[in-house]
Parts: structure tokens; C-alpha cells; sequence
């Protein structure tokens, strides 16, 4: 699974900590997001969505072995 | 967030995660620490037995102090690495016991069944116990829709 909350994030000109502390989690499992490195619940994919004004498949996409 | 109550912390369907304040780690940490000074000071005079009474029992309440704490900001992935600690923690564990009885055995011709191995098999039955009812409650609870 590949996601655009990097991009998104320098969209909305957020730091990491500042996108944690909106969505109720650590800056470390923003930055595991980033890199890739974790696919997050659906609660928290919901608010990033809400939190970028985006929907979760726009926020979110599978790959080809998903 | 940090200066919340264990308690008041809550998983991603409402449940309370139950976990220690975060002063636990370094407290308990020195606990262990001061816990295996008196093992090994109490064994040095030949005291083994009440070494490990003393030492080793503030050792393991100490690691636990610090295992069972949680981190000033407590979420998903937290959780998901404790979890995934827990299981590699349990695999090594029984792996290096598993190995020790062997030795044990076939070198002095002992087995530590009471002690450690005891012990190990009542967590692997608490946890195969914990996980298959968790697991039968989630394919038997409500009507399928």
C-alpha cells in the first residue's frame, strides 16, 4: 500500500509533529507512515483524510501484490 | 496527551489500554539494575538461593515496571510494536529454554521442569488460552448479517 500524506503534508504546509498532534498520535508513526513503513487503521486514515480535506482513496492507494 | 492517566487512554474502538505511567521505565529500570547487583553480590558469597529470591525477584519486577509502561504519546503504532515485541520476546524465550534443557540434559543430566519451564508453559497456555477465546468470541458474537 502506497499513500501521498508526505505530499499532502507539504501541501498543507504541516509540519510532522503538527500533523500528529491533529490526528492524536506520535510524530514517529507519521513519519512510519511516510516512509511506507506502516499502514495506519481506518480511524486514522479517516482523519488524515478529513485533516488534508481528501478522501481516504485519494490518500491511499493499493499495489499490484496488495 | 502526556499528562493523561493510563486509564483514560483508549484503543481505536473505545476499549482503555491499561498501562503504566511512564515514570515506571526509568523507576523500574533501576530496580533491575539494583535487583541483579544483589543476585550477583548475594551469589559471590554463596547465597544463590536467596540471591535469586531478592535479586532476581526485584530484577523481574523492575523489567516488568519498565516493560508495562507507556510512552508520553500512546497510539496505534505503539501498540502494534509492543505486540510484535511480545511475540519475538516469547520466540527467543522459549527458543534459549529450549536449548538450555538440552544442554542441561544431555551435559549434567538435569532438567529444569519446575522453574523456568514451568513457567514458560504457563504463559504459552495463558496466551494460547487469551488468544483462541478473543478469537472464538469474534466468530461467534452476533448475527451474521
Amino acid at each position: 500500500m502506497t499513500n501521498r500524506v508526505r505530499v499532502e503534508r507539504a501541501r498543507h504546509d504541516l509540519t510532522q509533529a503538527e500533523l500528529a498532534e491533529r490526528v492524536g498520535v506520535s510524530r514517529q508513526t507519521i513519519y512510519a507512515l511516510e516512509t511506507q513503513d506502516y499502514v495506519p487503521s481506518t480511524a486514522l486514515a479517516l482523519k488524515l483524510a478529513r485533516v488534508f480535506e481528501t478522501s481516504v482513496e485519494e490518500l491511499f492507494a493499493l499495489e499490484e501484490e496488495d | 496527551m502526556s499528562t493523561r492517566s493510563s486509564y483514560e487512554i483508549l484503543d481505536e474502538v473505545g476499549r482503555p489500554v491499561a498501562l503504566l505511567p511512564p515514570s515506571f521505565r526509568w523507576g523500574g529500570g533501576a530496580v533491575a539494575v539494583v535487583g541483579a547487583g544483589i543476585f550477583l553480590a548475594l551469589a559471590a558469597r554463596g547465597s544463590v538461593v536467596l540471591g535469586t529470591f531478592v535479586g532476581g525477584t526485584a530484577t523481574m519486577v523492575g523489567l516488568a515496571g519498565a516493560a508495562f509502561s507507556r510512552e508520553p504519546v500512546e497510539d496505534e503504532l505503539t501498540r502494534k510494536l509492543r505486540l510484535e515485541s511480545a511475540y519475538w520476546a516469547l520466540m527467543v524465550a522459549v527458543s534459549m529454554l529450549v536449548g538450555a534443557n538440552t544442554i542441561a540434559f544431555f551435559v549434567d543430566g538435569q532438567a529444569d521442569v519446575y522453574t523456568g519451564t514451568g513457567g514458560m508453559c504457563a504463559v504459552l497456555a495463558f496466551y494460547l488460552v487469551r488468544f483462541h477465546s478473543a478469537l472464538r468470541s469474534l466468530r461467534t458474537d452476533g448475527p451474521e448479517a
